[in-house]
């Protein structure tokens, strides 16, 4: 009984390599072929492309990543609290308040020290 | 499921360590309101204050009725855990004071969280000593590596410092990842994070899954022995010690490594080495790894300590040499009379503190009259300050032998040994 | 299901991991083997949570503290690693020997 099961699977990897192989080919023959130098360049989206490829990015974005740590931590701590909400109760309330608050202090702290302009560093 | 839950009359017990988050907190904010004109040193005595605050609440929970455990026994405050705390705590007031004023000369830039990251890095410590539960231990494990690691890197502009604070980061963080993996098979086993059952489980079920015990055991073992810096696993402790401004690696020195020996005893006795083990080959071999831990710290560390000039990287040495010495009690046979060498092991802790924290201010007076950490800049102390710095020089090297002694030589013969032993080490 | 699979992935990551973080020139792979590890150590705690001899909600709630921690174990690498490369200018792991050995 599996046997069949992988004998579909086989017809389907075959088909899976034959398709894009034979549409390839096929268009190979059809379409006419005049090779220009400005058809090589980088497509993006109709202008004209600027510098390499392979770019550094730039070293601000580390600081919004950090800021994306501090409420992507509060959200995995909050999911599990969320779903056992109602059998928890008022004290996790204020416990998850707390934990809420702590990150808010890490949050005024990025703000005070101008983490969330631009031209911090 | 009632007893997993948190309640308000809990936190009593918490006092010692609220007391340090508030103090932190209450740190971070003033330090953030107040103009950057104002001194920072404020910051500095409100950590001090927070720190005897904690120190009179935990001694005030020293010898309970019975131990106290919160949350289903992943936290424990028992005397094994309130002695530890307060050993932490008192290692880390006296690294406070001794970096009053000399944060502004070690060009730290950021003072006021200079001071205040201490609290949060000794509340890890007071976390790992009182956890009973896996979740609960590596947190604290966590929270104190990852604000040492800040510690290390707070000289901004020295190359030293970063570098040093790199290579630790590395290295604790593959160690944290070893000691995860072993706790996962640990866990994997007793399908709970709490140290008793996962000991029970052990001892009902230690034919069908040796090997992977084993395993845990080994991973355990190497994670533990890079936080104590103990012999085939201390290559970072030279280099973080030598880059870490002088109060911080005071501070890894004493409460790091007190920490990471506080969660090694415990995970030990609790998991591996527990009545309910006794005698069985898993045992027998845990102990006997220790041991040989213990001697390859103890053989490595004073060996490699000859051929140092920089007195830091000497006292790192040294501190890989004590490593192996605290190992002792942990790994020596216990028999019923005698459960747990656990007075023994404080009692060395404690006068591992106090050498290693005097140790530590007497290189930072040295090292304030002669420019450098090199081990030259002792020579000639003798015609530079006649008689002052030679008494603190003195008194710290020779306390532990001196009050050993005086007071314990009769009960603990084998601690009076390995101290001698060990101030003639540093002394040297 | 089995739980072999699911621990042998592990360990083949977890392997891949150490051998990163030990062999890797550049630092930022460096962290991100470690990473890597750790990731090892959860699928090894889930794996155990759901299919392991006794199941159990506690690795699940464990790997989720694995992640955080090691959300802000990195971030602190990267900022060590960006002060070290305004000091020095590289983050070549095999450069940062200054100190004596």
């Amino acid at each position: 009984m599996y046997t069949n099961n992988y004998v579909i699977v086989a017809i389907f990897v075959g088909l899976g390599i034959f398709l894009p192989v034979a549409a390839l080919t096929i268009g190979k023959w059809l379409r006419p072929s005049k090779p220009i130098d400005p058809k090589l360049t980088t497509y993006e989206s109709g202008n004209e492309p600027v510098g390499e490829g392979q770019i550094r990015f730039n070293i601000r974005y580390y600081l919004f990543a950090l800021m994306f740590v501090i409420f992507d931590v509060e959200t995995v701590f909050l999911y599990p609290w969320a779903v056992a909400y109602k059998k928890l109760g008022l004290f996790a309330l204020v416990e998850m308040l707390i934990f809420v608050g702590l990150l808010a202090v890490g949050l005024l702290y990025a703000w005070k020290k101008k983490v969330l302009q631009w031209t911090s560093i | 499921m009632e007893a997993l839950r948190l309640q308000l009359s809990d936190l009593q017990h918490l006092i010692p360590e609220l007391t340090l988050i508030v103090t932190a907190l209450l740190a971070a904010l003033l330090d953030l309101a107040l103009p950057r004109k104002v001194s920072r040193s404020f910051s500095a005595w409100l950590t001090l204050l927070g720190i005897v605050v904690a120190i009179c609440f935990t001694a005030l929970e020293l010898n309970p009725e019975e131990p106290i455990q919160l949350l289903a026994q992943s936290y424990r405050i028992d005397d094994f855990a309130s002695l530890l705390k307060l050993v932490i705590l008192v290692g880390t007031g006296l690294v406070v004071f001794m970096s009053l004023g000399s944060a502004a000369r070690d060009d730290i830039h950021h003072v006021g969280e200079y001071y205040y990251l201490f609290l949060p890095a000794a509340l890890g410590g007071m976390i790992m000593a009182s956890s009973g539960d896996l979740i609960t231990l590596y947190v604290g494990l966590e929270l104190l590596s990852i604000t040492s690691y800040v510690l290390v890197a707070m000289k901004k502009k020295s190359t030293e410092s970063n570098e040093g604070a790199f290579k630790y980061i590395v290295l604790g963080g593959i160690s944290s990842a070893i000691i995860l993996y072993g706790m996962s098979f640990l866990y994997g086993i007793s399908g709970s994070t709490n140290l008793l059952a996962i000991n029970s489980a052990l001892a009902g079920s230690i034919d069908d899954v040796k090997g992977l015990v084993y395993l845990a055991f080994f991973l355990l073992l190497a994670g533990f022995g890079f936080k104590i810096a103990a012999a085939p696993f201390h290559t970072w402790a030279p280099d973080v010690y030598q880059g870490a401004p002088t109060p911080v690696t005071a501070f890894l020195a004493v409460v790091s490594k007190g920490a990471g020996f506080a969660i090694l005893f415990r995970v030990m006795y609790w998991v591996f080495g527990s009545l309910t083990l006794m005698g069985t080959d898993l045992q027998k071999d845990a102990l006997l790894s220790l041991s040989v831990l213990a001697a390859i710290s103890m053989i490595a560390g004073n060996a490699m300590a000859l051929r140092q000039h920089n007195v830091k990287r000497l006292l790192a040495y040294s501190g890989i040499a004590n490593a192996g010495y605290l190992l002792v009690p942990i790994a020596t046979h216990f028999s019923l009379v005698h459960y747990a060498n656990y007075s023994e092991f404080l009692f060395y802790l404690i006068a591992y503190l106090f050498m290693n924290i005097g140790a530590f201010a007497v290189l930072m007076i040295v090292q304030r009259s002669s420019g450098n950490e090199e081990l030259r800049g002792f020579a000639g102390l003798y015609y530079r300050a006649r008689g002052r710095p030679q008494r603190p020089c003195c008194s710290s090297f020779r306390w532990p032998a001196s009050r050993s002694r005086r007071d314990f030589s009769e009960s603990c013969s084998s601690s009076w040994a390995r101290c001698r032993r060990n101030s003639i080490g540093s002394a040297r | 299901m089995s739980i072999t699979p699911y621990l042998t992935l592990a360990a083949i990551l977890f392997c891949i991991g150490l051998y990163g973080a030990l062999s890797k020139k550049n630092a930022i792979i460096v962290l991100l083997s470690i990473e890597l590890m750790l990731n090892a150590v959860n699928l090894n705690l889930i794996a155990f949570a759901k299919y392991g001899p006794k199941p159990g909600l506690a690795g699940q709630i464990f790997s989720l503290f694995n992640i955080t921690v090691a959300a802000a174990e990195v971030a602190v690498g990267i900022a060590i690693l960006i002060n070290l490369y305004r000091n020095r200018g590289t983050t070549d792991v095999t450069d940062m020997d200054t100190m004596k050995r």
